[in-house]
């Protein structure tokens, strides 16, 4: 919903623009800023001097590649990107409300446009075995202090004389949610140990914080990704793991919708055995458990123990839709490797 | 060619017309201002100094409005023409010295990173304390109202020596090149911006810029607001160390008596008394910055020290 936005002064940061707004709606962290010249969307957010820089640098890269389908920035009447007003940061952008032209699902388009732009800036990167040996103990040693919190707040749930209804569907799921970080580590050994014997990994540009949120159709209903203001050179499974974690909240969501967007994202970068473990292991560790119950011990008062409690449960089966979808992950034939590709010619060729 | 017509067409304006021909436009976007510039390293100087100075929306300078391809100027006629907003408002000064600070501060930070690039373009004011000397004692002969100058010869030497002496103690240091004049008058406000209109003219190496600002600024708003404005410069642009001292040795500087014989050359006694008057009242006005600044300078190294 929106509203308007009184008592906030934008001037300052529109004059840079030019735009003498006859009307603002703010729409949480986008302002709609409707003037004589048009109706655009003023991005409000904080980044640092060098995250602005790179935030710049990766709009202008895919532009620069060949990737096009990036919600534009306007450049201020002198030139910048951004305008830095007080402690936010001010991009300006066309306002998108059109419908898609195509009857696509929106995840599919997500999944089709982070493939296109992971194709475009896949990188194989020189293998460092110290790099990976710090990201799987830092992920390691992470994971494993997570899980004391959650045996610590079971243990303490239990001593409890009357349970709350929010312990008391924790605990009657504790056991299935420590299996599961269990296998998220198993699983992450398993990138590890793949990792050093074939010595290699691979990088592209992730949009760090993939939904379908983050699809705004143009006034042709061309599809459009935005807000990449945490993008980063990481390993592709990052977007997709963020962007699964998210979609199985759907209630539309199905074990085979998952299995249709994986594919659909295959078509464009095949993932490599490993990459497919640290996917499921990155996926598999019950981390949104973690939140729900940090979130229940910081703000307990904000919100009722129903709230509470139907969050969880919404995370415990939003967890469940993840196991299934990972055992999916993990059964689909694995790239063919190049010697196989020779041998698999060789064939056709006696035939 | 039709300069209006070219500057529609590269800035992608709707509608154009002269307000005052060949100064302001009145267009869709706003009153605007035509500068035409014939040097293109005083242009880019221009360019850079403003661009480092504007990134931010609390005090900005008037930086060049791009063109539709990103362009800071365009070509017309053989001359290079710039747009800048037009902005009316003056900007208070008492009271905001956070704003002024941190324009000044960006300023001086912006001519000092450009300081080697655009050394050819500046400026330099030499001071001749001998010149100044006989033609005070040649003048002083027909005149009897220039004995308040004479009288000030003895500390003008004092002063320049001091000043000599503290530049040596500041080492070989880069000074940064100002546009000039640094005025008070040149801030303007719009939206709560401190809007500055810079000029056109070439930079200067060194502090005296900021020397005729601060001077101003302790007449209009006191001592105790200059204590603050150079604090609020100083987050933005350290005076704690070389440079301060480099401000320091330009305050030190008697250049009321270069400007004092200067304006005496003309030998009307009206124009004369008027110009001792003045002499005068800068001397004092002088003394007392020196003052404050000398003060502002211990007060941090004690804050330092402790």
């Amino acid at each position: 919903m929106s509203t308007s936005s009184e008592g906030i002064n934008y001037g300052p940061v529109l004059f840079q623009y030019d735009l003498y707004p006859e009307k603002i709606e703010d729409h949480g962290q986008a302002k709609k800023v409707m003037s004589r010249r048009g109706t655009f969307a003023l991005k409000e957010t904080s980044m640092t001097e060098e995250e602005q820089e790179w935030f710049i640098h990766v709009i202008q890269r895919l532009s620069e590649l060949g990737y096009h389908q990036v919600v534009p920035l306007y450049p201020t009447k002198h030139g910048d990107y951004v305008v830095r007003s007080g402690n936010y940061t001010y991009y300006l952008m066309p306002w998108f409300s059109a419908e898609p032209r195509y009857e696509y699902d929106k995840d599919e388009l997500v999944i089709h446009e982070i493939g296109k732009i992971h194709q475009l800036t896949l990188k194989e990167q020189d293998f460092s075995q110290e790099v990976v040996d710090y990201s799987f103990q830092y992920l390691m040693q992470r994971w494993e202090s997570r899980q004391l919190e959650m045996e610590r707040f079971a243990e303490e749930s239990e001593r409890m004389t009357y349970m709350s209804p929010f312990a008391l569907t924790y605990l009657s799921h504790f056991h299935q949610m420590m299996r599961l970080a269990e296998d998220a580590k198993r699983k992450l050994r398993d990138w590890y140990d793949i990792c050093h014997s074939e010595q290699r990994y691979r990088s592209v540009l992730c949009h760090g914080q993939l939904s379908s949120q983050h699809l705004l159709f143009s006034h042709m209903g061309e599809p459009h990704l935005l807000n990449f203001e945490r993008a980063v050179l990481d390993t592709p499974v990052r977007d997709l793991a963020y962007f699964f974690r998210k979609a199985v909240h759907q209630p539309t969501w199905t074990r085979e919708t998952g299995s249709k967007l994986f594919e659909l994202y295959q078509r464009h970068i095949e993932l490599s055995e490993e990459e497919r473990y640290l996917l499921v292991s990155y996926m598999s560790f019950p981390e949104p458990i973690f939140s729900s119950i940090e979130m229940y011990h910081n703000q307990r008062g904000q919100h009722s123990q129903i709230e509470l409690v139907n969050r969880l449960e919404k995370r415990i089966s939003a967890m469940r839709h993840i196991r299934e979808f990972c055992d999916d992950i993990l059964s689909l034939p694995l790239p063919a490797k190049p010697e196989d590709e020779f041998f698999e010619g060789e064939k056709e060729d006696h035939m | 060619m039709n300069v209006i017509e070219e500057i529609k067409k590269a800035y992608e304006l709707r509608t154009v017309s002269w307000k005052q021909k060949g100064k302001l436009l009145d267009t869709d976007c706003g009153l605007k201002r035509v500068v035409l510039w014939s040097d293109d390293n005083l242009l880019k100087w221009h360019v850079k100094w403003r661009d480092q100075t504007g990134r931010n929306s609390v005090a900005i300078a008037d930086r060049m409005i791009r063109t539709a391809t990103g362009h800071p100027w365009i070509e017309v006629n053989g001359k290079y023409v710039t747009l800048h907003d037009e902005v009316e408002g003056s900007y208070d000064r008492a009271g905001h010295e956070k704003a002024w600070g941190l324009l000044i501060g960006t300023m001086l930070k912006a001519g000092l990173e450009a300081s080697q690039e655009f050394s050819t373009l500046c400026q330099e004011k030499t001071y001749s304390f001998g010149q100044c000397l006989s033609a005070v004692h040649q003048l002083g002969k027909q005149f009897t109202v220039l004995e308040s100058v004479k009288q000030c010869l003895v500390e003008a030497d004092k002063r320049l020596k001091q000043a000599e002496e503290v530049k040596k103690a500041a080492g070989e240091c880069l000074l940064p090149i100002m546009d000039q004049p640094l005025s008070v008058l040149h801030g303007k406000q719009i939206f709560n911006i401190l809007f500055y209109k810079g000029s056109h003219h070439e930079p200067i190496r060194g502090y005296l810029p900021l020397r005729h600002f601060l001077r101003d600024w302790l007449k209009e708003c006191g001592p105790h607001s200059l204590k603050k404005l150079l604090h609020c410069i100083n987050e933005h642009y350290s005076l704690q160390q070389e440079q301060g001292l480099l401000l320091l040795a330009e305050l030190l500087m008697p250049w009321e008596l270069v400007h004092c014989v200067e304006q005496l050359e003309t030998k009307e006694l009206a124009h004369i008394i008027s110009t001792v008057e003045q002499f005068e009242q800068n001397w004092d006005f002088n003394r007392i910055l020196l003052h404050c600044y000398s003060e502002w300078l211990d007060e941090k190294r004690r804050k330092v020290a402790l």
